[in-house]
């Protein structure tokens, strides 16, 4: 005998003890065990196989004697439940069985759900990980953003700082874009970064996780340079050294001490910001780029802060002149709740796109419904001989939940899969923030939800079957009474849920054809400048490395290298290319018309930039290698402006300021408008300046590079060019200026993308349950066709008598679904353009589209009926 | 012959006999190793335990814990026949024997050839 006991597989093992009360699960193990271990001596394998065996055959015994002890103490089969458990495992193997028995119908309708988990799934788990996750400050409910976002200046935030009405504190920030030089002498690195007066972090509520953050003291114009890190950046490129804080590091050329590493989880205003400066507050300095961000008083919300407001206005009026309407800061005053501010435009996209997929949830379920529905009909029979052996309608209902909720789980496990490949593509099209996508990744977390969606789509399922059997006189279909026309009720909500899945379908695909629409609407635009073969090189050029000339001759420098590469047509730069926003604008006057005084939009460029983008000339000329520094400045305008200060008459020769110094400029010419801001934006008043003439050239330019398409020049030579002349000019980012025209479409065309997808899903979903449930109908009619058939009916009429049932089906759903559409339309209004959301043309297509596809679906069944012999179907009567 | 509880079941007669035949220290492994020797059945353990459970509650078997230490920590029972099982045993050889009386099996094999 042995005192090391040896066992058998541990799982089965396991299922043994699980299975049997505890007494005699231990006693058969240990018997079993005991058996294993002399069996094992003629090979382990054999003697494993033979433990399984005993095991899995003894586990109905196992929980027929839990069954049977349980009821010996309590009088019921099953505990306390009274009796709802009771055959649970029955019902379960009998349904499994019975879904087993039929692959085809059982794996069609998994693969269904399973696309509807899946895609919601994914969804949701984005929507989880982005706006369900609370912001990373301290109260972020109580966190606001001031209105006139980017245009407030140092001035207004000096005077009302610290007496901000209402608000515990203010801070003002705004964004750029700093240098960092690569330790072994290589290109430099551009970083987002946040310029801020030093109450921000105090403001937020946000803690070092190093260090110190900034304080108000680090914002004085004479202040020791300091710079906060975030986690990410300081992991990145600084490899996690702790001895950094305290150290002095070169940012954009000026030494700054690094006074602290924020926590991990912390990003502000988007996760792609990795410096935080303090600004330099000179009140002289009155160009308007800041946004203001306030923390509440205690007790305090948005919306009950209009006295508040008016107090601001008010100083804001009294020590202020707002010419210009645009940039007043007295008019539209309001407070945006932090959360809404940061995330708003993501959090709408994302909540379409979770709507989008539940509707597809919603579409899968009903067709499973419908299938459901069909095969209950063929089971009629089965179900009136359990419900006459005394099988309770309450057993019966929950012989169906199981099955559908086994259904919703098979499609639970599948739909994790597409969920899981789901996901990357949902990433790539949803309109995110910066530098979330990547940051965003598949955890487990994706499964659970998949399980859950799983099972509520599980009883969902389920539902059109229970109705169905709840209305149901199953003696009928004993004695052989119900035929034909008697299951008025299953028809009736077979229909229903056809209808239910064309009204869904025309409601997607009427959202993904207005934003098709918005789209090919942006597309259509004439953005001024012909983007083809141009490829964009935004390039910084550190505060602290180059003087404003430097920067100038730089860019004249860097344009005129890359005309020399193979390929390269033109070149040339600008301030801030095309389809960026508004930007850069500097109050307007005009020589001889002192009473001009508004703000237009200004750029600063070098002499190939018209000519490299393809912007028309329309009078005069443009700027050229022979318009030197030292010249009267020339300037060249769009005609926007022309009209709008000369309408009629001829601006060239005429002079207007600089805006810089207090020269003034000639007009040279006119080119043709471009768009500058975006497709959304209103062609503006614009003029050019040249880089070199004006005293003005900020950090960030954009090198354009008409290449001849040969490829002979592309990105890599253009970054290499540009660390050829200075390995202290960084590259923020290069790419084609078309990739450009399509990131200005903006959320449009990426939710394009994802609607059109999910809309073609629908499609398809819509035309498979109309043919599921038109296959039903014209089966259980077969011998109505026979007859009409053998009464010489011409099969061309049995034809239409099918497509008129499909077809009736699918108009009810077309006319409900432009009745969804009309009111889904409002969700997706602020992403359409120049296309109304009661489109009637894109509603048409839509309707026809979903009931032309669901004709489709009934010809099949159709032709079939059609094609019915008499003979056969008569005979088996 | 009906007892309160019902005819005796085949299984149930059968590990009834394996008890018997096993004597004091039988337990469920060579109850089912009784079985498969003398019937050729390969029975389930779990298909032993589940009758010897319903025998006890008839009272016609008990059971107890070895007194082996070792076997005892390993969770095994032992099982023997009660005065009532062994009464039970002789009424389905009772009833057994009367059935077969009086039946010719001979002459049946002749009628069948």
């Amino acid at each position: 005998m042995t005192n090391e006991p040896s066992r058998g597989p541990r799982i089965a093992r396991r299922l043994l003890l699980w299975a049997f009360p505890e007494r005699e699960g231990r006693a058969a193990a240990a018997d079993l065990d005991e058996e294993h271990a002399e069996r094992s001596v003629n090979g382990r394998w054999a003697a494993d196989l033979w433990y399984w065996g005993q095991t899995l055959r003894s586990l109905g015994h196992g929980r027929a004697l839990v069954r049977r002890r349980r009821w010996r103490r309590t009088g019921f089969a099953s505990g306390g439940t009274g009796g709802a458990m009771d055959g649970m495992w029955t019902d379960l193997r009998y349904a499994i069985r019975g879904l087993a028995t039929r692959p085809l119908f059982s794996g069609l309708a998994a693969l269904t759900l399973a696309v509807g988990i899946g895609v919601t799934a994914a969804a949701f788990s984005v929507v989880r990980s982005v706006l369900l996750a609370p912001l990373p400050y301290e109260e972020p409910e109580d966190l606001v953003q001031f209105w006139s976002p980017y245009s407030w200046n140092n001035p207004e935030f000096l005077l009302l700082r610290d007496a901000f009405p209402g608000f515990e504190r203010v801070f003002a920030y705004t964004g750029l874009r700093l240098t960092l030089p690569d330790p072994d002498g290589g290109a430099a690195r551009v970083v987002s970064a946040v310029e801020t007066s030093g109450e921000m972090f105090a403001t937020l509520g946000v803690p070092a996780a190093l260090g110190r953050t900034l304080l108000p003291g680090d914002d004085l114009p004479d202040a020791q340079p300091v710079v906060v890190i975030a986690h990410d950046l300081w992991r990145s490129l600084f490899g996690s050294d702790p001895t950094l804080v305290g150290r002095s590091i070169d940012v954009s050329g000026v030494q700054r001490m690094v006074v602290g590493v924020l926590p991990a989880d912390f990003w502000f205003p988007d996760r792609e910001f990795g410096l935080f400066i303090p600004r330099e507050l000179r009140p002289e300095n009155a160009s308007g780029s800041l946004m203001l961000v306030g923390r509440l008083e205690d007790g305090r919300t948005p919306d009950a802060m209009e006295a508040e407001l008016s107090a601001i206005i008010r100083v804001l009026g009294e020590n202020f002149d707002y010419p210009d309407p645009r940039w007043d800061r007295t008019r539209g005053a309001e407070l945006t709740p932090l959360g809404t501010a940061l995330l708003g435009r993501t959090r709408s996209a994302l909540y379409l796109a979770l709507s989008a997929t539940v509707l597809i949830l919603v579409i899968a379920c009903a067709n499973v419904s419908a299938l459901l529905l069909g095969r209950l009909r063929a089971r009629h029979a089965e179900l009136a001989v359990r419900s006459a052996m005394g099988a309770g309608r309450f057993r019966l209902i929950r012989q169906l939940v199981i099955e559908s909720l086994i259904l919703g789980l098979l499609g639970g496990v599948l739909g994790a899969a597409v969920a899981a490949g789901s996901f990357r593509l949902l990433l790539v099209t949803l309109p995110l923030t910066p530098g979330l996508a990547e940051r965003l990744a598949l955890d487990w977390s994706l499964f659970g939800i998949a399980l859950g969606v799983a099972l509520g789509a599980g009883l969902l399922v389920g539902l059109g079957p229970l109705a169905a059997l709840a209305g149901t006189d199953l003696r009928g279909a004993m004695t052989g009474r119900s035929r034909d026309g008697q299951h008025g009720l299953t028809a009736r909500l077979e229909n229903g849920l056809v209808v239910a899945e064309v009204a869904l379908a025309v409601t997607l695909v009427t959202g993904a054809g207005l934003l098709v629409g918005s789209v090919r609407g942006m597309y259509a635009l004439d953005p001024g400048f012909d983007p083809a073969g141009v490829i964009a090189v935004d390039v910084v050029q550190g505060s602290g490395d180059f003087g404003m000339l430097e920067r100038a001759r730089n860019l004249v420098e860097l344009a005129r290298r890359a005309e020399a590469l193979p390929g390269v047509v033109a070149a040339g730069s600008i301030q801030q290319p095309p389809l960026r926003g508004p930007g850069w604008n500097f109050g307007f006057r005009i020589e001889d018309q002192p009473e001009v005084d508004e703000s237009t939009l200004y750029r600063m460029v070098t002499p190939g930039y018209f000519e490299t983008m393809s912007i028309q000339v329309l009078r005069g000329r443009v700027f050229q290698d022979s318009d030197l520094p030292d010249d009267v400045p020339g300037v060249v305008i769009n005609q926007a402006l022309a009209d709008r200060f000369w309408p009629g008459q001829d601006p060239l020769g005429r002079r207007v300021n600089t805006g810089v110094d207090d020269r003034w400029a000639t007009v040279i010419g006119i080119v043709e408008d471009v768009r500058i801001g975006g497709f959304r934006e209103p062609v503006r008043p614009a003029r050019y300046m040249l880089a070199e003439q004006i005293a003005y050239t900020t950090d960030q330019h954009t090198l354009v590079v008409r290449t001849d398409g040969s490829a002979a020049t592309g990105i890599n030579e253009l970054r290499a060019l540009v660390g050829g002349l200075d390995p202290r000019i960084a590259v923020a980012r290069i790419d084609d200026m078309e990739d450009r025209v399509a990131e200005a479409i903006g959320e449009a065309r990426e939710l394009m993308i994802l609607l059109t997808v999910l809309g073609g899903l629908a499609l398809v979903l819509g035309a498979v349950g109309t043919y599921g449930v038109v296959n039903h109908w014209v089966n259980r009619r077969s011998r109505t066709w026979g007859i009409l058939l053998a009464l010489g009916v011409p099969p061309g009429r049995v034809v239409a008598r099918v497509l008129r049932h499909g077809g009736g089906l699918a108009v009810a759903g077309g006319v409900l679904g432009l009745v969804g559409s009309l009111l889904g339309a409002r969700a997706l209004q602020s992403f359409l353009f120049e296309v109304s959301p009661t489109q009637p043309g894109v509603l048409a297509v839509a309707a026809l589209t979903l009931v032309g596809s669901a004709l489709l679906a009934a010809w099949i069944p159709a032709r079939r009926a059609a094609g019915t012999d008499p003979l056969t179907v008569l005979n088996e009567q | 012959m009906m007892t309160r509880e019902g005819l005796l079941g085949s299984l149930e007669e059968l590990v009834l006999l394996a008890l018997a035949r096993t004597g004091e220290e039988a337990y469920g492994m060579v109850v089912r190793r009784e079985l498969a020797d003398a019937t050729g059945r390969d029975v389930s353990i779990g298909a032993v335990y589940s009758t010897l459970d319903r025998m006890e509650q008839k009272g016609w078997v008990d059971s107890h814990e070895p007194e082996d230490d070792a076997r005892r920590s390993r969770g095994r029972r032992h099982f023997r026949l009660t005065a009532e099982g062994i009464r039970q045993l002789e009424d389905a050889r009772e009833r057994r024997r009367k059935l077969a009386d009086g039946v010719d099996l001979e002459g049946l094999k002749a009628r069948e050839a």
